[in-house]
């Protein structure tokens, strides 16, 4: 499973992919102090994005693929 | 994506813009006259209109004030003709035009002002 | 070759065509209004098209003949002679533009001369003084306006100087806007993914369309993301990464410059009058040292964080990369005065006018400047036409297309309003109110800071080919493109324009249908007589007769395909007749008829020289001068009548003129002075038949080698090129009254019905049409006069000749059981001749494919074609063999 929905933290896992943004979103929904672990992501589809961006939760841990954070970095870090 | 009617009687002239419009990625359709590109037009308006001042059955001004008087979405039309008079440009602007373009057209000049004509791509 | 340039000649050869007729029908109406005016419009579009490439010579002399023609319609300059020779001079000289154009794909230096001298001869035609081009439309209205706003300033200065270091060294330098669709996720677009790809990011960001809405309100798949990067990639990288998405990316190539941005705090109270009179001063001594020096000065005393400060950091950086660049750095220390960024696409502008570097078009600003000028001038018309309502609508979708939606809405629901309010007054104050209120921060949205790459969306590859002055460069799957798009255009094009090599190969191939489908009856054959299966030889026949229809009904409409009308050569008389009678001073009214007639491409061909011969000779030695017709009671006029029609499977073409027609005695005379005949027949023959002499060899009444039809070639010429190809010719005139020729052909000639005879074990064709009959001749019938065999056949001496010594066969021919031989009667130059062979055999019926090459050479064969069985067989030409 790419995505891991613990208590307070989702982690999301390897290649996270367009039908995990519904999941993603539903959960930040339903949990507005969560945070998320990025530890061991590879890539995000642009909609996990789109949520994260929206709904701007905590991230625990950047993800260590040199691209993908520094696409992340610049959404998700800024302001 | 966004359409584009090319209507010229010559053929050389059709080709020409249809490969430049289509190489940036529009869709192009081409009329031969005034009354194909009506009839065009009235099947399935366009989002821009490329045309021709000179040409047999109904020329260019003639299209463009059948296409006004129509209750057809008005889209930008660009007059292209040879002539770089300012009677024709005032013709033109009052058949309906929006622009005027003096051929031979560069590639570069006309999918500038296309670009700006068709706006940002409908969302 | 290029598919526009293939386009340009193929339309460019029908117009140089229509615009010869069109010339010519203007002889006959000479006031027609409606014909100046299709004319005028076809020499515009030729001359339209013409510009599209680098063809100056044509497109000149096109210029020319459209601004005549332009007066003509205009009442300006009447319509005469002299008007319509320099015209159609004009069009040869087209012509043979085109013709070297295709051939060599440009037109020779040599042509400057002739194509100067036609347009200046065109042009003393017009009235002195005439405005030959019209006034140039005023296109310089924002000529400086540079490219659209990027947010270049906000990005730290030492990336930025970092990357101008790199702009400098060769790098390129892109701005990237990237905004999907909103529906792209449904469409399986990852543009996370898509944006991963790009490489030599230095700089990207991620925002939304619009502020995020309440995640409880947020569409997860509604995407609202726009990416933003900088990319050090070649654009043409770029260009290709994003094909698919042109009208989502924008793709901005930055000129370093625009990144040269001084940003800071405007220090309010101070002006650095004394620092800036310095520094211009030492820039103007070339004193660069001590320039650094003061700079470096100046930046000790200003705190880091001033916009002066940053300005001189700037200023530092080019005399260090950039020390030559008097006119950026003297930009730079004048901007100190005012304390704003350079105005960088006017010192870009300035260096180009300097004789610099080329720059780049600064396209963007200065289009969208010209489009808003339209606009307004096209709100301030003062008419009340009936189409107004829409000509506003299309105003303000012009309007809105030029006003950026990111972040717009509210102008946009401006404008909405302003149209309404428009349309209800019926005024174009509203719309023109709104135009005043947010056009110039429209302007203003493009600062002259980047320069725009304006094929931005438009791959690089392409624009080369496309550009009209590298008409040769047009490869790969580009040009596969372009070519397939001329041949599919939908709905336009009612005739399809075939290359003639198709059609041959589509011949080519039912030919070897038609020899394919004609082994079925031997394999039939074979099963029943070698394998005893009789059921089997039945289904085949069966089968057999089924695929025959269809190869014979494909063959047809394969015929069909190649039949072409007369008019493709009828339409040369025109012009033919009209200088011919005018070099001779003859007075000729041409008729055509049956131009719609179609017949084989081939026939049609085949017709044209042996026309253009017959129709010379009618108006040579057929019409009568104007002065003599009047004296015979005849209209000073002759008329000429060309006349084709078809009759069963032949075409007939009708060459009729009303002149003197031709005196049988005078004919007779000739012949025999020129010993074509003998004092015997001299004395028996018909006037008819004296009448054809004129198609016998070394006949021609022509007395003086005249310019137009002598030359020494006479009617036998015409006769023998009919022939050739099936056809016939046939005269009729009446002393006094005129002459009539008809030439009777083949509709078409790909099928040939040919018997097949057999000698000397070989078996060879004889054309069907050429054979009168088939006799068995006894041993004993056959008489020898002189060393020649003949046979007396209902009542006349038929010579015959062996096939075996026609084709040079040491062999005699051989008789059946009955000591009979097989003669074939075919007709020969009015006379029948039997030609023995061994046996003959079926009749069969074949495409006839000429022999070509060597063999093309070899007398007495019309061509070769293949049997069912796979056998090749010669068809012979008996005319050419006795």
């Amino acid at each position: 499973m790419a995505i891991e929905f613990q208590e307070k933290t989702v982690l999301l896992k390897g290649c996270v992919g367009v039908e995990e943004a519904e999941l993603l979103l539903e959960w930040l929904q339903k949990t507005p102090c969560g945070q998320v672990d990025l530890t061991a992501c590879t890539h995000l589809h642009a909609a996990n994005l789109q949520v994260l961006m929206a709904a701007r939760p905590t991230v625990l841990a950047w993800p260590k693929e040199a691209a993908l954070l520094a696409w992340l970095t610049s959404s998700l870090q800024s302001t | 994506m966004q359409r584009i009617l090319v209507i010229d009687d010559a053929a050389t002239v059709r080709l020409y813009h249809r490969s430049i419009l289509e190489a940036a990625g529009y869709a192009v359709d081409e009329a031969i006259n005034g009354v194909e590109g009506l009839e065009k037009a009235l099947r399935a308006p366009f989002d821009l209109y490329l045309v021709d001042v000179n040409m047999p059955k109904l020329d260019g001004y003639g299209f463009l004030q059948e296409l006004r008087k129509t209750e057809l979405p008005q889209a930008p039309a660009i007059m292209v003709s040879t002539e770089a008079a300012r009677s024709d440009l005032e013709r033109a602007y009052v058949a309906g035009a929006n622009f005027y373009l003096i051929k031979p057209v560069k590639p570069d000049a006309l999918l500038t002002d296309v670009r700006l004509l068709l706006g940002a791509p409908r969302p | 070759m290029n598919p526009l340039l293939d386009q340009f000649i193929s339309e460019a050869r029908d117009f140089q065509q229509s615009i010869g007729e069109k010339l010519m029908q203007l002889e006959s109406e000479p006031g027609s209004r409606a014909l100046i005016g299709e004319l005028f419009r076809m020499v515009h579009t030729l001359k339209g098209n013409s510009g599209l490439f680098e063809f100056p010579e044509m497109t000149g002399v096109l210029h020319a003949g459209e601004d005549v023609l332009d007066a003509v319609r205009d009442g300006r300059v009447p319509y005469g002679r002299a008007l319509a020779d320099l015209l159609l001079e004009a069009m040869d000289f087209v012509l043979l533009l085109l013709d070297e154009i295709e051939g060599v794909g440009s037109i020779g230096v040599e042509h400057v001369a002739s194509s100067a001298r036609l347009a200046r001869n065109l042009r003393s035609l017009l009235p002195a003084g005439a405005d030959e081009a019209g006034n140039p439309v005023d296109s310089g209205a924002a000529a400086s306006v540079g490219a659209p706003e990027l947010p270049l300033a906000s990005m730290p200065e030492e990336r930025r100087m970092e990357w101008y270091r790199a702009a400098l060294s060769g790098d390129a330098l892109s701005w990237v806007e990237y905004a999907p669709d909103a529906e792209c996720f449904f469409k399986g677009e990852d543009p996370l993914y898509q944006v991963g790809q790009v490489p030599g990011v230095v700089w990207r960001d991620v925002s939304a369309r619009k502020p995020w809405p309440e995640l409880a309100e947020l569409d997860a798949y509604h995407c609202q993301l726009v990416f933003r990067l900088l990319s050090t990639a070649e654009p043409a990288a770029l260009h290709e990464l994003f094909r698919y998405m042109p009208h989502e990316t924008r793709i901005i190539a930055i000129s370093p410059l625009a990144l040269l941005v001084p940003v800071g705090d405007p220090d309010g109270g101070a002006v650095y009058e004394d620092f800036v009179a310095d520094a211009i001063a030492l820039l103007d001594n070339g004193d660069l040292a001590g320039l650094e020096r003061t700079t470096r000065c100046m930046l000790e005393f200003s705190a880091p964080k001033l916009w002066l400060a940053s300005a001189l950091r700037w200023l530092l950086l080019i005399l260090e990369l950039e020390p030559g660049n008097s006119l950026v750095l003297r930009a730079l220390i004048e901007s100190l005065r005012t304390l704003t960024t350079p105005c960088w696409g006017d010192v870009a502008a300035g260096r180009r006018a300097a004789g610099g570097d080329g720059g780049q078009s600064t396209a963007d600003g200065a289009a969208l400047a010209e489009i808003l000028a339209a606009q307004r001038e096209i709100l301030a018309l003062q008419d009340d036409v009936a189409w107004r309502g829409g000509r506003l609508k299309a105003v303000a979708a012009t309007l809105a297309a030029c006003c950026p939606r990111m972040g717009g809405d509210r102008r946009h629901d401006a404008l909405e309003h302003a149209l309404e309010q428009s349309l209800a007054e019926n005024k174009a104050a509203p719309l023109l109110g709104w135009l005043d209120e947010y056009g110039p921060a429209l302007l203003a949205g493009f600062t002259p800071a980047a320069t725009v790459d304006a094929r931005s969306s438009m791959p690089e590859p392409v624009g080369a080919a496309l550009a009209p002055d590298m008409p040769t460069r047009v490869e790969g799957p580009e040009g596969l493109r372009l070519g397939r798009r001329s041949d599919d255009v939908p709905g336009t094009a009612k005739t399809l324009k075939v290359d003639q090599t198709k059609i041959d190969r589509l011949m080519n191939l039912i030919g070897e249908m038609v020899v394919a489908k004609n082994s079925l009856p031997y394999l039939a054959a074979r099963a029943e007589s070698q394998y005893g299966v009789r059921d089997l030889a039945r289904e085949i026949k069966t089968q057999y007769a089924v695929v025959n229809r269809i190869a014979e009904e494909m063959q047809d409409a394969i015929m069909q395909v190649r039949m072409m009308p007369v008019s493709f050569i009828f339409q040369r008389f025109p012009r033919l007749v009209r200088d011919t009678s005018r070099k001779l001073g003859k007075e000729v009214n041409l008729v055509l008829e049956g131009e719609a007639t179609e017949v084989d491409k081939n026939i049609v061909e085949a017709l044209a020289d042996p026309m253009i011969h017959i129709v010379r000779n009618s108006l040579d030695h057929g019409i009568e001068l104007p002065a003599l017709r009047l004296a015979a009671g005849k209209p000073a006029e002759g008329k000429l009548t060309i006349r084709a029609s078809q009759a069963a499977d032949r075409v007939l073409i009708e060459i009729i003129d009303d002149g003197k027609g031709i005196d049988p005695q005078h004919i007779k005379k000739k012949a025999y002075e020129k010993g074509v005949i003998d004092e015997a027949t001299l004395e028996r023959i018909t006037d008819q038949e004296a009448v054809n002499l004129i198609f016998a060899a070394g006949f021609s009444t022509v007395e003086t080698v005249s310019d137009l039809s002598g030359r020494g070639v006479g009617m036998d010429v015409v006769r023998n090129a009919m022939e050739k190809v099936g056809g016939t010719v046939s005269i009729e005139s009446e002393k006094g009254k005129g002459t009539l020729l008809r030439l009777s052909l083949p509709l078409s000639m790909a099928v040939s019905n040919v018997m097949i005879v057999e000698s000397d074990q070989q078996i060879f064709g004889v054309p069907m049409d050429m054979v009168v009959e088939t006799v068995r001749v006894p041993r004993a019938a056959i008489r020898h006069i002189k060393q020649h065999q003949t046979t007396v056949l209902r009542g006349s001496i038929v010579p015959l000749l062996s096939l075996n010594a026609l084709l040079a066969i040491n062999q005699e021919q051989r008789p059946n059981e009955d000591d009979e031989f097989a003669a074939l009667v075919i007709r020969h130059q009015g006379e029948n001749i039997g030609i023995v062979v061994d046996d003959f055999r079926e009749t069969v019926d074949i495409i006839l494919k000429p022999l070509v090459g060597i063999l093309g050479g070899l007398a007495g064969y019309s061509g070769s074609a293949l049997l069912g069985d796979g056998t090749v067989l010669m068809v012979l030409n008996p005319r050419e063999l006795t």
